[in-house]
């Protein structure tokens, strides 16, 4: 039953996607879309993500999603200034190593965008992740461990809050 | 207005590029294959974000200029993603190499 949810929704997503890129919007364009988003969608069909898997895509989740997109976006702009002044500074002052942070999240879709969004975060990159950890590679190696309880994890942990 | 527009997409576009330096700059003085990927990884998302905000500018309105904004969250998933399997492949290389040095 949530499976079917999930795939309407991604059949939506994949109509927008065709659309947008089309340009001009014809009812041959839009039947041809609807006909190929709907067949990827079946053939696909146990690629589907399940419940498990994924948030139920709801409004509210939609408005927590564009608070995250804010946080992650001020935090890109702070890592390529932090990337730059390390990069162009004479000498370079960085303490490389590995850290262990929890991790905070249960569905795997969110906890792939978590990973990516370390990775774009100052100073951090993510190297591996399991349910319980995800093993961070940091320049800074002590400021790890500041990604624990920062406005990125909470935007995160929001997006799974009932 | 046509001007303005212009300059903002100008100043976008050189920043961009210059963001895209400095990530050449960094994969080259950086020490090893992680500390690498901290400045690509990075100043390839915000230059090329950079530069595709430029075009928006440029273009203007259009539909255009919303298939770049597509182009650009794609960029944006993907590169990170890219960055954590390179990550994950060189650590693992890594471990296998300390236990065998261990061992010997």
């Amino acid at each position: 039953m949530k499976k079917k949810y999930s795939a309407v929704s991604l059949f939506g997503f994949l109509l927008l996607f065709w659309l947008i890129l089309g340009a001009d919007l014809t009812l041959v364009q839009a039947l041809i879309g609807t006909l190929a988003s709907f067949l990827v969608v079946w053939f696909n069909y146990d690629l589907v993500f399940n419940h498990q898997e994924t948030s139920k895509l709801t409004f509210r989740l939609i408005g927590r999603f564009f608070r995250l997109a804010v946080v992650l976006v001020v935090a890109i702009v702070k890592a390529n200034f932090h990337v730059a002044a390390i990069v162009l500074s004479p000498r370079m002052k960085i303490q490389p190593g590995f850290r262990k942070i929890r991790n905070p999240l249960r569905k795997d879709l969110n906890q792939a965008l978590y990973a990516n969004a370390i990775t774009l975060t100052p100073g951090t990159l993510t190297v591996d992740l399991d349910d319980q950890e995800i093993l961070v590679h940091g320049l800074e190696t002590n400021s790890v461990s500041s990604l624990e309880n920062s406005s990125l994890e909470r935007a995160f942990v929001l997006l799974e809050a009932e | 207005m046509r001007i303005a527009l212009d300059i903002l997409a100008i100043i976008f576009v050189v920043s961009g590029s210059f963001f895209i330096l400095v990530g050449v700059i960094g994969l080259i003085r950086m020490p090893d294959v992680f500390c690498r990927l901290h400045a690509t990884t990075k100043c390839d998302t915000m230059g090329a974000g950079l530069i595709y905000l430029g075009l928006v500018f440029w273009q203007g309105l259009t539909f255009t200029s919303l298939v770049i904004l597509v182009i650009l969250v794609f960029i944006w998933l993907t590169n990170p993603t890219a960055a954590h399997y390179i990550a994950k492949s060189a650590y693992q290389r890594l471990k296998t190499e300390t236990e065998e040095e261990d061992g010997a």
